[in-house]
């Protein structure tokens, strides 16, 4: 069952990845949230937007919970992408993942251990499926850790039918049956994105950033519908712009998508933005923090054992008060005091 | 009596100490609401005996003091208890102190000639909270984190003087290690050492002038 599961989402996952959105990127970090707690997405989608997460603020051991990633944006917004589609255009519409950072113990719920209502949203696929980071690593990793979890790419049709919400069905450890387990808070660690990031990790600027001139000088040519190729990257339809500078002439590739702002005979400074910026407004990264407290049911008992005893306690020392009085009126009594 | 008793008594008198307090009169209007201010003195033993136990293992950094408290909950011998005992007996603190206050207040006590208890009282209370905010921050968890960023931002609002008494609090422009490093500070030094100089005034006085009169 597990593995037809994970073989349909493999199945997913590779039509999908041609539509760009790269988790793998994040599976390249060993720790894909940095010390500095800055989570790996944002090495690359470099524009910031909201993400925010919703769960219990305390679960109990072995309850299936849901964690829900917000994700807001407009699905309707079309964004540059790098490849071109039937019309000859790259452009299509965002799509959304989410990172999740969970506890050590907690993990993706399996489909035997949700209701029957949360199973048929994970076969509708109203549920993206939930994957550990570690599977996604080019080289095997030696160990999976079910606790970092992924979601998506997701298209944008199926997230605006979630109303902007990514739902992971989360299965809570119990320190019962786990004896490394303890129950206590804990740091959750959420990131959300939409949209294509700006550089790849090889570092080449993708396609849906702002290109600069390299250098001081004057455009003397620009060449529209050439091939050109930036780092693991090729483009049938880039353009060149040359420019003559102190030091000879030079070539700045544009790849299609963002828009050309110079023209021939213009005159640039280094660092002079040649294009516009592409990236649809309200597209990037965003990542939150939260707790969340495992807790033992059984605390609830010792709350009532420790009231019961504070009340016997209560109870015994006025029954002795009233019995020193006893002894003390009959003293009194026998000294003729009163 | 023995040979050590007698070797005290010579040199520093402790019959008058002993005596001065087995002989104290308790009236017959006293009842169990003159006890809260005790109550309150024992929470405040209790919170200053686990407090020092936890500063073995405790890390004032914004980096480990989360997980200093986790290796105090999960891993220390009988850490779980000192810690709960530090939290609980917090929250008794302040509730008996509440209680105090009200009897005090009802019965009168802090009419002439007790007006100064009532105000090194008070101070005492100011004290009591400002230790409840500062230790709430520091396992530097997510409500911890927030309410020192509201707490610190409150006397933004005063005129002129606002800013520079929020920098003061935050240690710098914003919540940050620096504000953790203060607030610690003040939890285990300054906010104890204030506690107990008024504490001191606050039974001196009492010891003076005795408990206060039937309504």
């Amino acid at each position: 069952m597990k593995k037809t599961f994970f073989a349909l989402t493999g199945i997913l996952w590779l039509a999908t990845t041609a539509a760009q959105a790269f988790p793998q990127y994040a599976a390249q970090y060993e720790e894909a949230r940095e010390s500095s707690g800055r989570i790996a997405c944002a090495n690359c989608h470099l524009g910031y937007a909201e993400a925010e997460a919703e769960f219990p603020q305390s679960v109990m051991p072995g309850q299936v919970f849901e964690v829900e990633v917000k994700i807001p944006y407009d699905i309707k917004a079309q964004q540059v992408v790098g490849y071109a589609n039937e019309q000859g255009e790259y452009r299509a519409t965002m799509q959304a993942g989410a990172y999740l950072e969970l506890p050590k113990g907690f993990r993706v719920a399996k489909p035997e251990e949700l209701s029957a209502e949360q199973k048929a949203k994970v076969d509708s696929g109203e549920w993206a499926a939930a994957t550990p980071l570690d599977e996604l690593a080019e080289e095997p990793r030696k160990e999976i850790r079910p606790n970092i979890i992924v979601v998506g790419p997701v298209d944008a049709e199926t997230v605006g039918k979630a109303n902007n919400v990514l739902v992971i069905p989360v299965k809570a450890p119990d320190p019962g049956v786990d004896k490394n387990i303890y129950f206590g808070k804990y740091s959750v660690y959420i990131g959300g994105n939409r949209g294509r990031g700006q550089v790849y990790p090889d570092g080449t600027a993708s396609n849906n950033a702002q290109y600069n001139a390299t250098s001081a000088g004057t455009i003397t040519k620009i060449t529209p519908n050439v091939p050109i190729t930036m780092g693991e990257q090729s483009y049938d339809k880039g353009t060149l712009i040359t420019l003559k500078t102190a030091k000879g002439d030079l070539e700045v590739k544009i790849p299609p998508g963002p828009e050309l702002q110079v023209k021939v005979g213009d005159t640039v400074t280094s660092g002079q933005a040649l294009t516009n910026d592409p990236n649809v407004v309200g597209g990037g990264f965003g990542q939150a923090e939260k707790d969340i407290v495992l807790q033992d049911p059984q605390r609830v008992v010792w709350l009532l054992v420790t009231l019961a005893v504070a009340f016997a306690c209560q109870v015994l020392l006025v029954l002795k008060k009233k019995q020193v009085e006893k002894v003390q009126a009959y003293e009194a009594q026998q000294q003729g005091l009163s | 009596m023995s040979k050590v008793y007698d070797w005290f008594q010579e040199r520093l008198e402790i019959q008058a100490i002993a005596d001065d307090i087995t002989t104290k009169y308790v009236p017959p209007h006293v009842n169990i609401f003159y006890c809260l201010g005790g109550v309150t003195l024992i929470c405040f033993l209790l919170q200053f005996a686990t407090g020092f136990a936890m500063t073995f293992y405790y890390r004032p950094t914004v980096a480990e003091a989360f997980t200093s408290v986790e290796y105090i909950m999960n891993t220390v011998s009988f850490g779980w208890l000192i810690r709960s005992i530090h939290r609980w007996s917090a929250s008794m603190m302040v509730l008996a102190m509440i209680l105090h206050v009200f009897r005090v207040y009802l019965t009168g006590g802090f009419k002439k000639p007790r007006e100064l208890t009532w105000v090194t009282g008070v101070a005492l209370a100011g004290l009591t909270v400002s230790f409840g905010v500062t230790g709430y921050t520091l396992p530097w968890d997510q409500v911890g984190y927030w309410a020192a960023s509201i707490v610190t931002a409150v006397p933004g609002a005063i005129p002129v003087v606002g800013p520079t008494v929020v920098g003061l609090l935050q240690g710098g422009p914003g919540i940050g290690q620096e504000t953790l490093t203060r607030f610690y500070s003040a939890h285990t030094f300054l906010l104890p050492w204030l506690t107990a100089v008024f504490m001191l005034l606050h039974f001196l006085m009492i010891r003076k002038q005795g408990i206060s009169g039937p309504l």
